[in-house]
């Protein structure tokens, strides 16, 4: 029996306790419902602002930049801290603070310090979130709590874009931001629920502790040399490239084609695959655990070219919402699957925060491609051909996957 | 000790600045002294002008046309469209289009102005998208 190994078997027998557990849940709510104003809505708001253009695609792109370089450190960072609450506590002060600069100061100096601010606090607030759940409950009960933190992550995304939206529709865009900084305050308590001597600082890095320098790069080492990482890397890329761009075009063709009904359809598109990812989660998260990681990957990714070619060939406002519906089927198998493989490979590293870093950066670089690409083809050729090199982009993920990535789940689970 | 030197040193860099502003201050009242004074725009009182930056538009039969995010003006000068955001949710989905600037009626309605598109929300959703980098197709009412 290994060093590491020994450890978690004396880890094991200490169960987390309740008041931990239900902590998590409402904090896993709660961040997904402080991260809904910072996405599209943000240029919303500035238009509102008289913001130009130009001004503010300049703050888009410094923001989308600062989280491809973030990510990485991020990751590290969360790696090394000690207590991985008050990273996360950190982080979370950080949104809020970015939110209430958005909202009183919209000035461009402040929004960029706010976004930068932004930036950097979810670099560290999405690793830590993971690396808490492993602290809490240990590799070997991972996968069903990563399933119900994403049912409780995807009824706050849900419902915050269902609140959020209209708060912005029918009282203002600057509301939208101050709700966000009022928010950061539960967040916070269900944060301070989280018994500190319930989160193992050791195993939420994925096993060691780090002891000399020597034997940090050796794991460090071991990490990026497993291809397994460098493969899951490349899938997700892929898939992002496929998929972010997907759902700003499927709103865009829904506001072209239904007149009267368009802006609740367009919050349909939004709001029904986080439904989706909420009744299936936990059941993702057991099934990981018999079945092995590989099967319900390929089932996350084959979903994603499946609603690529089905959107490419439909028109009809209805039938895309239904269509939707398939993008809660990777939702969910990514939201838990990916967290857990890589707590699979970063296992005994020590490293599996940067590991997320890593993979952070791949979904980082995937999406911008994606949002670019998309935009081209669907200038030149309309959107039922972007669609479709979207969908073909989620078939390459697909098919790489298939034909490389080894199953990871541990044999003696 | 700092104090005695500032004292020198103001003196000093008045001096420093009188000699450097003398020539232009010169020019200047010349060139004045060639048009009339007169206080600038005197016609054009504050309550009259208004910004369009992101300002909300209206359709004909009172639907939420989206919002002004920006103006396309020809070499002449003279705008000639607006570019209005719509649609969408939270900020995802939204089109632009461009919109002939003479289909746009500005009314007031006692404190602030609404601006009207003169279409319906079916013909604004239909339009083009609006592409920076090409000619902006412009919607006129009589289409």
């Amino acid at each position: 029996m290994r060093d590491w190994e020994a450890k978690e078997a004396a880890h094991a027998s200490k169960a987390p306790s309740r008041a931990s557990l239900r902590g998590l849940d409402w904090f896993t709510f709660f961040v997904a419902d402080i991260q809904t104003g910072f996405g599209p809505f943000l240029s919303v708001y500035l238009t509102t602002q008289k913001w130009t253009q130009v001004d503010i695609g300049l703050v888009l792109a410094v923001g989308s930049f600062a989280s491809l370089l973030g990510q990485v450190p991020g990751g590290w960072l969360v790696d090394w801290a000690r207590s991985k609450q008050r990273a996360a506590a950190l982080a979370v002060i950080g949104i809020g603070v970015s939110a209430l600069l958005i909202a009183l100061a919209p000035t461009f100096v402040t929004i960029v310090a706010a976004k930068l601010l932004h930036v950097g606090a979810s670099s560290v607030l999405g690793p830590a979130i993971a690396a808490i759940t492993l602290g809490l409950v240990g590799h070997a009960a991972v996968g069903p709590r990563l399933g119900r933190n994403a049912r409780f992550a995807a009824i706050g995304n849900g419902l915050a874009a269902g609140v959020m939206g209209a708060c912005g529709y029918f009282v203002s865009a600057q509301a939208v931001f101050f709700a966000t900084a009022v928010l950061a305050v539960p967040t916070l308590l269900a944060l301070w629920r989280i018994r500190e001597s319930d989160v193992d600082p050791v195993r939420a890095d994925g096993g060691i502790s780090p002891c000399s320098a020597s034997q940090q790069t050796a794991t460090l080492g071991r990490l990026l040399r497993n291809p397994a990482l460098l493969i899951l890397a490349a899938c997700v890329l892929l898939f992002h490239l496929a998929n972010a761009a997907m759902l700003p075009l499927v709103g865009s063709d829904v506001t072209m084609r239904s007149s009267r009904w368009a802006t609740a359809l367009v919050a349909a598109c939004i709001i029904t695959p986080q439904l989706v990812v909420a009744a299936i989660s936990p059941t993702v998260g057991q099934l990981a655990q018999s079945w092995g990681r590989r099967p319900l990957l390929l089932i996350g990714f084959g979903a994603l070219p499946l609603r690529g070619a089905l959107l490419a060939w439909t028109n009809d406002p209805y039938m895309i919402v239904a269509v939707q519906t398939i993008d809660g089927v990777s939702g969910a198998v990514l939201g838990v699957l990916v967290p857990l493989t890589l707590a699979d490979i970063s296992r005994g590293t020590g490293r599996f925060n940067l590991a997320q870093g890593i993979i952070g950066s791949a979904t980082g670089i995937g999406a911008t491609l994606s949002t670019i690409g998309a935009g081209y083809l669907a200038d030149l050729f309309g959107s039922a051909t972007a669609f479709a090199g979207l969908a073909a982009s989620g078939l390459f993920a697909f098919v790489l996957l298939l034909a490389m990535m080894p199953e990871t789940k541990p044999a003696a689970e | 000790m700092s104090t005695s030197r500032r004292v020198y040193l103001a003196p000093t860099l008045a001096i420093f600045l009188l000699c450097q502003i003398a020539p232009s201050a010169a020019q200047l009242s010349g060139e004045l002294a060639a048009q009339p004074a007169e206080p600038l725009n005197p016609t054009l009182r504050r309550n009259q002008l208004e910004s369009v930056l992101g300002k909300e538009v209206r359709t004909l039969v009172e639907e939420d046309g989206g919002r002004i995010i920006d103006l396309l003006a020809d070499r002449s000068g003279q705008v000639r469209a607006a570019v209005i955001e719509f649609g969408g949710f939270l900020g995802i989905g939204t089109r632009k289009i461009a919109v002939d600037w003479s289909a746009l009626r500005f009314e007031g309605d006692g404190k602030q102005t609404v601006v009207i598109v003169d279409m319906t929300r079916d013909q604004l959703r239909v339009a083009p998208e609006y592409k920076p980098n090409e000619p902006a197709v412009v919607r006129r009412l009589s289409e």
